[in-house]
């Protein structure tokens, strides 16, 4: 007999619920629950918010979602900007904010659309924008969410009201996690502005 | 960096020379030139620039822009492109796909500073890819074919 077929036949003759039999603890020690306790000052307010949101950068790479991102989203987005950050960009890369949405979101539906508004001050404190819009997750039948990626972007230069550059992704699933052609592109645009 | 260029070219020689295998094909490209009547054609050069000498990999076609404009039902619109709708530019290029993988329409408008693209790749994915106001010289020509390249290429197979 085969090591393989002896270690099957002790398997399958092996008597499940003993197997199964919890090991009696050697004491049965109380279990404490420690909650979490969130200090105060973990939230950010505003005033840190607004500072944050005006660190200067040559980039700032802005982050559009409606629901949270799922952590492959995060990851996309994270790798996008260390690639950029180690092509000797400095880059900040942060959530848009509500003012920030509202200004850039007209221009990821249409071609001719016009900004929405003026520009937000916290976006006068870069070189360049890179706004990336990501979907919320489609949901698959036994309850899994599936990333749709990048569907989005847009890139403006200091102080323009309009993109210099827009992708509009149609058929999202084939650009999921496609971090590297996207920082690719982000680093193709970004060098041939820095040169001008 | 010029040793790093001699080795991709050694590289991409010698890939070049190996028998390919049975079933084994090169991706079809159709390259269409949507601006109106043939115009900025220094443009569209550079962007061929990148195809060619890459036979191998990519058999590029060529095609201006009043078939795609009359299939999508705007023969006399010489607007941007991108300004059709959808379903207009999909019943276009879905009418010229035969035998073809990946389809990149491309209006490029150098006095206005503009570049619009719409790349099908070939798992029939969409990407509208527009660039304003910057110039369109002959690095941002090789730019456009580079993206062209690396778009048309997703889902492709063999």
């Amino acid at each position: 007999m085969r090591w393989w077929t002896t270690a099957l036949v002790l398997l399958v003759g092996c008597d499940s619920s003993e197997a199964r039999t919890p090991t009696p603890e050697p004491e049965e020690a109380p279990v404490e629950v420690i909650a979490p306790s969130v200090p105060e000052e973990v939230a950010i307010d505003d005033e840190a918010r607004a500072e944050v949101n005006n660190e200067t950068h040559d980039v700032i790479m802005l982050v559009l979602h409606e629901e949270p991102l799922l952590r492959s989203e995060q990851r996309v987005v994270s790798v996008i900007a260390e690639r950029i950050h180690m092509r000797g960009f400095d880059i900040g890369l942060r959530d848009a904010t509500e003012e920030e949405a509202a200004f850039v979101s007209p221009q990821l539906e249409s071609a001719e659309a016009e900004a929405g508004g003026p520009i937000p001050s916290s976006l006068t404190s870069a070189s360049q924008i890179i706004v990336v819009r990501i979907p919320p997750p489609r949901e698959l039948s036994d309850g899994q969410l599936a990333a749709r990626g990048i569907a989005g972007v847009l890139v403006y230069r200091h102080g323009e009201q309009t993109p210099y550059f827009r992708s509009i992704v149609d058929d999202i699933s084939a650009w999921r996690n496609a971090e590297d052609v996207w920082s690719g592109w982000f680093l193709a645009l970004l060098r041939s502005e820095a040169r001008t | 960096m010029r040793r790093f260029a001699f080795v991709m070219l050694a590289l991409a020689s010698t890939l070049a020379a190996l028998p390919a295998r049975a079933g084994d094909r090169p991706l079809e490209l159709l390259l269409v030139n949507m601006s109106p009547r043939g115009t900025h054609p220094d443009c569209m050069r550079n962007v061929q620039r990148v195809f060619r000498g890459r036979d191998a990999d990519t058999n590029l076609h060529r095609l201006g822009s009043d078939r795609v404009r009359d299939l999508a039902g705007h023969g006399r619109d010489d607007r941007n492109f991108l300004l059709f709708e959808r379903d207009e530019l999909d019943a276009a290029v879905a009418a010229l796909r035969t035998n073809i993988d990946a389809i990149a329409l491309v209006d490029c408008r150098a006095e206005e500073g503009r570049v619009s693209m719409w790349i099908s790749a070939s798992n029939r994915g969409v990407a509208r890819i527009e660039l304003t106001h910057t110039v369109i010289d002959e690095a941002r020509g090789e730019w456009i074919g580079r993206t062209i390249a690396m778009h048309a290429w997703i889902g492709f197979n063999p």
